[in-house]
């Protein structure tokens, strides 16, 4: 069977762009720089681009295609190439699938709320809504959460949520050019389109409230922006940029990994990883650090808009922003504009998550697509029912906590590791460079091998000194919760179980056949 | 907004887009490859 490609170079570079613009762009990113030091915050998040999110995109990239050639598209069948003499570092790579797994169930859920928010601006349906109480109080209807005592379930959820999953499902079964590369294509110019028209909107809106003159979009600007120096001395705020980093670059996950595997030998990785990384920081910096804070601090002004920062991006995005362009002219469009942007950025980000679970029965157990598809949309719709029904009982915070922060810190540290270290440096620049349309500074050997790594593993260590503790002994968790919260944790145990013994298997069937396993 | 915040604003804007422009002019001058998957050896 013929391995896939992508169609295009650009086609590639906005399909990994578009996996790394996600709802963290427009609501996390600005939320952690209100929260940590406004302007200062931009120095260790700009430290942490250069020192962990490059690099960990230019090693992902790299080891993507090199793992391409090889015919493996996810990372058991990558990490067993780069270092064959050793039996267990393919279970490592299972972490590189799991991952992807566990976020696309919880994500898909939340997805469609703003598919569903989409057709609510459209039709006016909470424009009724005019406090936050009021707006809040709607966004618990639709999740039907406290309508019943045992499960969150409300039919319009339920429906929005089956469009998004079959929608999601369909884009993966086309394939990688005809469905991925497509949608991204069309896709995020879009997003940008409706970006930058919700920016200037909200940077042309001055004083709402003739009366409070202070409080307008540029002071919002203030609010994100003014330094506070001695944000920098603290470590709490080097770790939320290093975090935001790899959260917002989408690296660390697996998915650059399964995407750069359909590149071709001649393909360039460094100029098209920069690329990507760039208009995610163009999503994230520009047009996500214009758009909530500012629209927030002229509404509210600034003691509200610290409430709204400290109640955390849904607040911020469900309920604070249907709020304030409900207060402008044509608030129902650009209502439509804000949600249609995050469910693109949605899309573009959720595909990417199923395609590693996809490729891998394809790669690994020789399924064909549509089967492959089948199986994974099977489980993954089953798996995302407990976030779906027990929303309000802590499932999708364990989801998250598990699949979308620890994971992707420990999966970084591991490939950067086996890259620089087991590949070696020299092997690892090489394969960087092949094909490649820039050269990339000499310095980055010495700081992929030494710094990249110890970033990471600082990084690892501080929070799990710093929030570990609490979370994994769940000390924040109410006790009627824990039941629930217990049960996701061996659901995600299972899966990972279950995982590892797919790739025992799959290797173990391979040897029996007399494949070669690298 | 004070002078500050402006000039944390200003550099990272400028910075960003000025890497943006570079790497997206160049992507799209550059024509496409496509050809056979690379042929590495598996390292130890």
């Amino acid at each position: 069977m013929a391995r896939e490609r992508w169609g295009s170079r650009l086609g590639v570079i906005l399909a990994v762009a578009g996996s790394a613009i996600g709802l963290g762009n427009f609501l996390r990113f600005p939320v952690q720089a209100a929260k940590n030091g406004g302007g200062a915050f931009m120095i260790p998040y700009f430290v942490a681009l250069l020192l962990v999110g490059l690099p960990l995109m230019w090693i992902e990239w790299t080891l993507g295609r090199f793992g391409g050639g090889f015919g493996h598209s996810t990372a058991p069948g990558m990490f067993h190439t780069l270092w064959n003499k050793n039996r267990f570092i393919k279970y490592f790579g299972v972490i590189g699938i799991f991952g992807p797994i566990v976020i696309f169930i919880y994500y898909t859920y939340i997805e469609s709320w703003l598919l569903g928010y989409s057709w609510f601006a459209l039709t006016g349906a909470y424009n009724a809504c005019d406090t936050r109480e009021s707006m809040g109080a709607f966004l618990k209807t639709y999740q039907g959460i406290g309508t019943n005592p045992y499960v969150s379930f409300s039919t319009p959820a339920y429906a929005f949520f089956l469009i998004t999953f079959v929608t999601n499902v369909l884009i993966v079964y086309f394939g990688i050019q005809r469905g991925i590369e497509k949608v991204c294509k069309y896709g995020l110019p879009i997003l940008f389109i409706f970006g930058i028209v919700l920016m200037a909107r909200v940077l042309t809106l001055g004083a709402p409230d003739p009366a409070q003159p202070q409080n307008n979009a540029i002071n919002g600007l203030g609010f994100l922006w003014n330094p506070d120096w001695s944000a920098l001395g603290r470590a709490q705020v080097w770790m939320a940029a290093a975090g935001q980093i790899c959260y917002t670059l989408s690296v660390g996950i697996g998915v650059i990994l399964t995407y750069a595997s359909y590149l071709s030998k001649k393909d360039d990785v460094a100029l098209s990883g920069l690329t990507a990384a760039a208009t995610n920081e163009v999503a994230e910096v520009i047009i996500g650090g214009s758009i909530v804070i500012p629209a927030a601090f002229a509404f509210f002004g600034l003691a509200g808009t610290q409430s709204v920062a400290e109640g955390g991006a849904f607040d911020l995005g469900f309920v604070t922003m249907p709020l304030v362009l409900d207060r402008m002219a044509c608030g129902n469009l650009l209502g439509f504009m804000w949600f249609g942007l995050l469910f693109l950025a949605g899309v573009t980000s959720s595909i990417s998550l199923a395609q590693p679970a996809v490729a891998f029965l394809e790669d690994e157990f020789g399924l064909s697509k549509k089967r492959a598809v089948l199986v994974f949309s099977a489980v993954s719709f089953i798996l995302c029912q407990p976030c779906i029904l027990f929303l309000d009982k802590g499932v999708l915070d364990q989801m998250d906590f598990w699949g979308g922060t620890f994971c992707l810190v420990l999966f970084g540290t591991v490939e950067t590791i086996l890259f620089a270290w087991v590949f070696g440096m020299e092997d690892a620049w090489t394969q960087l460079h092949v094909g490649s349309d820039i050269t990339i500074p000499r310095f980055y050997r010495f700081i992929i091998k030494y710094i990249t790594p110890v970033f990471l593993i600082a990084l690892l260590v501080f929070w799990l000194w710093e929030q570990g503790p609490a979370a994994i002994l769940l000390k924040d968790v109410p006790d009627a919760n824990l039941p629930y919260v217990w049960a996701s944790r061996a659901l995600l145990l299972a899966l990972l179980v279950v995982l590892a013994f797919m790739v025992r298997h799959a290797w173990k069937k391979r040897r029996q056949n007399g494949e070669a396993l690298a | 907004m004070t002078t500050g915040g402006w000039i944390f604003l200003a550099v990272s804007w400028l910075g960003i887009l000025g890497v943006f422009a570079y790497s997206m002019v160049r992507t799209l001058r550059e024509k496409d490859d496509s050809g056979e998957p690379p042929a590495a050896t598996p390292g130890d």
